[in-house]
């Protein structure tokens, strides 16, 4: 008689899709670094990494060779446990991101009927390892970015979900696979509650992400690398690889939500959600040659004088969509945003008369 | 009123045209119009500014001095000759030199009487200062300032300590570098002995005329 072999197969069935990600997601990432740094030097009129192998190709291994050869330091009365597990503590949920998203119609490891909810709420633990970090380093610097860390994570998780929202306001569901499958007729992007919708997951992305111009937790010319200026060696690495993975799912949830998945003509399915994804990550190393570091207090304005007001009323013009449909629906859900956005940066962006300092006075008066 | 986010958006283009630029500039460069000279130089200039050193080199300004040279009449490749050399061993140079880094032993012939050439010429590369005032002293046009930038070493006791056969470079080799003055000196040696030529006519002439009339 045979044995039982179910469990077996539940097994493989789960250990196969874990191990294509954790094979494919660092040489995604390694080859990221690879673009980033070529695109920017290109914006830059520079010619980027191009001594190892043809075109570069082979500088991220370059990389990860003298990453692994660095010595790895700890600071004197660091916290070593907390130190010591950031690193992992900040990949690991990054990795996770990547089990929700759908690359083809089945081709997902993990099928969630609650799909976007896991991703939200993985995609925010990453802040409590960056504190992590920051707290258990004991430098000053790092304690600096990783308060800034938190409290620009507070600030844009808001208009992230609520932007978020919309989506199973429309589809009615939180499954990965049932939002592309509505978009089989038309991408959200394409209707006026959805185009609102992407362009605020973008930049509150770029702020989930740490990327620039929302870079202030790790702003090197200002708090030198902030939460992980204590690291050195593959603990750096991994800091690095959390972000850029961040980048990854960051870029494939917008593709997938609103820029339809997998859907396209021609090319097969998971190369269509390749393309989308890798053209949201150039957007994201665009703006990253282009804009500058926000201020931090600039950095909160935006978020809860601009950001939220637009997400509500997005949100509010997609509920009035979901109601009553048709050309009314689309006129309200384009004229709400776009008003709300005139309408609050005129009232509350408006730059405020200078205060004079002590200094100015002393030296007038001296004068 | 005023409508924000507009000069972000402006931004982007503008770093979107430089990207562009470099691959259709870059494009330009590998097929159209290939080896420009002073490329990359102008402020002007679209696309891809660095230049890959050792691959691509920019040809240095003629007036770029480093290390001075002692020239020779002839090719490239000539065996050194002391006909063909232009150094008298006069001492000029060794006496400007502000950091004295030019040693020079007079050469001597067979029955040990001083000729005017150098039998030693040696220049302690680690002291000379590039001021060029050797060339610009010397009576002969023998000692010039190079281009060689390229000269760092492993080891400096010996090889930093350049000899006669080490600094010298033929007229061909000097005229290909320094292309501006060596057609100044070729015009100047021409109109010296046109000059001279015409004065020895005179003289000639002049010689002639009192031979022809008896003396009274």
């Amino acid at each position: 008689m045979m044995p039982d072999l179910t469990w077996l197969m539940t097994v493989i069935r789960l250990l196969i899709p874990a191990i294509i990600i954790l094979a494919v997601a660092p040489v995604g990432m390694m080859y990221l670094t690879w673009l980033e740094r070529k695109v920017i030097a290109r914006i830059q009129g520079r010619v980027g990494p191009n001594r190892v192998g043809p075109y570069g190709l082979l500088q991220p291994l370059a990389d990860g060779v003298k990453m692994l050869t660095k010595e790895d330091l700890i600071p004197r009365g660091a916290d070593v446990l907390c130190h010591f597990l950031a690193p992992i503590l900040i990949v690991v949920p990054a990795l996770f991101l990547f089990t929700v998203l759908p690359i083809g119609p089945t081709l997902v490891a993990a099928p969630l009927t609650t799909g976007l909810l896991f991703f939200v709420a993985v995609g925010s633990v990453g802040t409590l390892a960056i504190f992590a970090a920051g707290w258990g380093s004991r430098n000053k610097f790092a304690l600096l970015g990783a308060t800034r860390s938190a409290a620009q994570l507070a600030a844009y998780e808001v208009p992230l979900v609520l932007s978020l929202a919309v989506i199973p306001l429309m589809t009615g569901s939180l499954n990965m696979t049932e939002i592309v499958q509505a978009q089989q007729a038309k991408w959200f992007v394409f209707t006026p509650w959805g185009l609102t919708g992407f362009i605020l997951i973008l930049i509150t992305g770029l702020a989930e992400v740490n990327r620039t111009p929302f870079d202030l937790p790790e702003a090197e010319s200002e708090i030198i690398g902030g939460f992980h200026t204590e690291y050195s060696g593959m603990k750096f690495a991994l800091f690095y690889m959390a972000e850029f993975l961040g980048t990854l799912a960051l870029g494939m949830l917008a593709s997938v939500l609103f820029l339809g998945g997998w859907h396209g003509p021609f090319l097969p399915g998971p190369v269509w959600l390749l393309l989308k994804t890798f053209s949201i990550i150039f957007f994201a190393i665009w703006v990253r040659g282009t804009w500058p570091r926000f201020r931090v207090d600039h950095l909160m304005e935006f978020a809860w004088k601009v950001l939220l007001p637009l997400a509500l009323s997005n949100l509010l013009g997609a509920a009035f969509c979901a109601l009553k449909g048709g050309w009314i629906g689309n006129i309200v859900a384009t004229a709400l945003p776009i008003s709300v956005f005139l309408l609050t940066t005129q009232l509350w962006l408006k730059p405020r008369p200078r205060p004079t300092t002590a200094w100015i006075e002393t030296n007038s008066q001296s004068n | 009123m005023k409508i924000y986010g507009l000069e972000l958006l402006r931004g982007l283009g503008i770093t979107m045209g430089r990207f562009i630029a470099t691959y259709t500039v870059g494009f330009k460069r590998t097929f159209v119009n290939r080896n420009r000279g002073s490329f990359r130089q102008s402020a002007s200039e679209k696309g891809v500014f660095t230049v890959q050193y050792p691959e691509e080199r920019l040809k240095p300004p003629e007036r770029f001095r480093v290390l001075p040279v002692l020239i020779y009449d002839g090719k490239k490749g000539d065996t050194r000759t002391q006909q063909a050399e232009r150094c008298t061993s006069c001492g000029i140079c060794a006496k400007v030199c502000p950091p004295q880094c030019i040693w020079i032993v007079q050469a001597k012939d067979a029955a040990g009487k001083a000729i005017p050439k150098a039998a030693e010429f040696s220049i302690d590369t680690d002291v000379c200062m590039n001021c060029g005032f050797c060339a610009e002293f010397c009576p002969f046009d023998a000692i010039k300032m190079d281009h060689d930038f390229e000269l760092s070493n492993g080891e400096r006791h010996q090889s930093h300590i350049f000899d006669i056969n080490k600094l010298h470079v033929s007229t061909e080799y000097y005229a290909e570098t320094h292309p501006i003055a060596w057609a100044e000196e070729q015009a100047r040696k021409k109109a010296d002995a046109e000059r001279k030529a015409a004065a020895a006519a005179a003289a000639a002439a002049a010689a002639k005329k009192a031979a022809e009339t008896p003396p009274q």
